[in-house]
């Protein structure tokens, strides 16, 4: 693995030309956390990038899809919304002829989901953990394409002579959320369940805190070389999982601490001086702690 | 004296909510024969008085539940025989251990097990019989309805009521003349307002007992919450249709006097609109 994440490195040196949106150059956003570098993203327009051999990342507006391309067809994913898929789809063959042959969904939200019918109207198959299915069906939205394959655990695709993994590490962000990992293995796309450099949004909907710190863990312990974020920076370093992981603990602790010491304005009082660096911390901070003590007064 | 007129001025000039606004004296009330609500604007469960034994509600906590067998133990020499979890959020169903030193039985629906294995709590005493659906709990003279409507407030709450009574324990779905939790924890809003529907349309009930609030309210309590969760969703389903960001909502949100005179609504309005936004844009 060693040898790989060498080679990979070299490869990330050496990378022709990138469209790098004018931001930040990829040496500097695989700097470790904190790394300001992060926080160099743009949100108008749309841009495709080329990650890896047949690997890329579109993006529109505030949200990124990862895209596979294969000797014999296409993996894309999440397709956000109608509009992002038209103009991913329009980009992708800018790249290639080949079809799309699969979706995969990251997981149910509909800023992530909405939108496939184009890539179902070529035929391409798909894919999601099937508690993504439940929620679909619980709530059905209009734009929505229901996946075809469900899995209940982890799941490999395979398509052209490649691979791409499908990690599920049971509840955290929802309960269907999955992480993807193309071979050879160097990159994670992880979507929402961190967005390196930021605080998480405010009330953290669908979360289950101590789940998601246990999922960070099992994230960390995976031997990648970077990430690929379903929003803010394109790439990151892996420390941006571990940066994530320590404001949530001291979320966990700072709340727990004041609810025993008997601190009655627990949402005026509680603050996380060493993370007010991060990217949205001051506008989250608050709600954050109110969805941290929701979490301890009703095990939600 | 003076005391009574001031009560007697609170009941005529203040809102609904605001008759019984004892926060912490925890009380019982008979509601209809044999059952009772107990509790405190805080947290409130029912229990009922069979021939053969007392079925309880929520525990609530230890300190609750120790302060609930007492004043069952007023009412009755019966054991408690069974308890009955109304959901599954730590504020109404902890502090059961008591009851099962005595021998009771505890059941649930059986959606709160995956939540009771996933957020584990030592207060806790997992319930030894579930249901997945509508179901009748018999003991002696008297049979408590269990009603499950899906998902609506989490996914496993269960409504009640003892046969041949005109009264319902209504779980947090309801907290009478209040706006209730801003962001909504754990709510499904659409499955939610479904539930409220549902409830209003069925006949055989007039009052309900709430998971918190005031002892008992009338039906119409549940229809004007349901009133402004249609006003709520309307508004901000209307703001979004003319491209209103989420932070225009929260700074502008406003709904009609009936809703804004009902208990909570200046701290919790913003927030409201917050979730809902997040249910029409993200599904959740």
């Amino acid at each position: 693995m060693k040898l790989s994440t060498l080679l990979v490195s070299a490869c990330l040196t050496a990378a022709p030309v990138l469209a790098w949106e004018g931001g930040p150059s990829r040496d500097d956003l695989m700097k470790a956390a904190p790394n300001p570098a992060w926080n160099g993203f743009v949100l108008g327009g749309h841009d495709m990038t080329e990650i890896d051999d047949g690997l890329y990342m579109f993006r529109m507006a505030g949200t990124r899809s990862m895209i596979l391309v294969t000797g014999d067809g296409v993996i894309a994913t999440d397709p956000v919304n109608t509009e992002h898929a038209r103009v991913m789809r329009e980009e992708i063959a800018k790249i290639t002829d080949q079809p799309a042959k699969y979706v995969i969904y990251s997981h149910e939200h509909w800023d992530h989901s909405v939108g496939g019918q184009i890539f179902k109207d070529e035929g391409a198959t798909f894919i999601s953990h099937e508690n993504c299915a439940k929620h679909f069906a619980d709530l059905p939205h209009p734009d929505i394409v229901m996946p075809d394959v469900t899995f209940a655990d982890d799941y490999t695709l395979e398509l052209g002579g490649r691979k791409l993994d499908l990690l599920y590490f049971g509840p955290n962000h929802g309960d269907c959320m999955v992480v993807m990992r193309p071979d050879p293995g160097d990159y994670l796309f992880i979507v929402d369940l961190v967005t390196p450099g930021g605080a998480p949004l405010g009330f953290m909907p669908d979360y289950s805190p101590h789940h998601y710190v246990r999922t960070l863990k099992e994230i960390e312990d995976i031997d990648y070389t970077a990430i690929l974020g379903g929003h803010g920076a394109l790439v990151a370093h892996p420390s941006a999982v571990t940066e994530r992981r320590q404001y949530l603990e001291a979320l966990l602790a700072a709340v727990k601490d004041a609810r025993e010491s008997g601190v009655t304005n627990i949402r005026e009082m509680v603050r996380l001086p060493q993370f007010e660096y991060l990217r949205g911390y001051d506008d989250r901070i608050e709600d954050n702690v109110r969805r941290i003590q929701t979490y301890y007064g009703i095990g939600w | 004296m003076l005391r009574f007129l001031v009560g007697l001025t609170l009941v005529t000039a203040s809102p609904a909510w605001a008759q019984s606004l004892d926060l912490f004296t925890k009380a019982t009330t008979e509601v209809a024969p044999g059952v009772y609500s107990y509790g405190a604007f805080t947290a409130r469960s029912l229990f009922v008085v069979t021939s053969d034994g007392v079925i309880a509600t929520d525990p609530v906590s230890p300190k609750n539940a120790a302060d609930m067998r007492a004043a069952i133990a007023e009412v009755t020499d019966q054991p408690v025989k069974y308890v009955v979890y109304s959901h599954q959020h730590w504020d109404h169903v902890l502090g059961g251990q008591i009851f099962k030193d005595e021998g009771a039985t505890f059941i649930s629906h059986q959606n709160c097990i995956t939540h009771f294995v996933r957020h584990p709590n030592d207060d806790l005493v997992m319930p030894d019989r579930t249901v997945s659906s509508d179901s009748e709990l018999t003991l002696g003279d008297k049979t408590l309805k269990l009603m499950y409507f899906g998902p609506n407030h989490g996914d496993c709450m269960l409504v009640m009521q003892v046969e041949g009574t005109d009264v319902l324990y209504i779980n947090d779905l309801v907290t009478p003349y209040s706006v209730g939790l801003g962001f909504m924890p754990d709510y499904d809003p659409g499955e939610w307002l479904r539930t409220l529907k549902e409830l209003e349309a069925m006949d055989g009930w007039t009052e309900f007992v709430g998971g918190h609030g005031i002892p008992v309210a009338p039906k119409e309590a549940l229809s004007q919450r349901k009133r402004y969760m249609e006003a709520l969703m309307a508004e901000v389903r209307a703001g979004i249709a003319t491209g209103k960001r989420l932070e225009d909502l929260y700074d502008t949100i406003e709904l009609g006097e009936e809703f804004r005179e009902m208990r909570g609504y200046d701290t919790h309005i913003r927030r409201a609109a917050e979730r809902i936004y997040h249910y029409y844009t993200m599904g959740w």
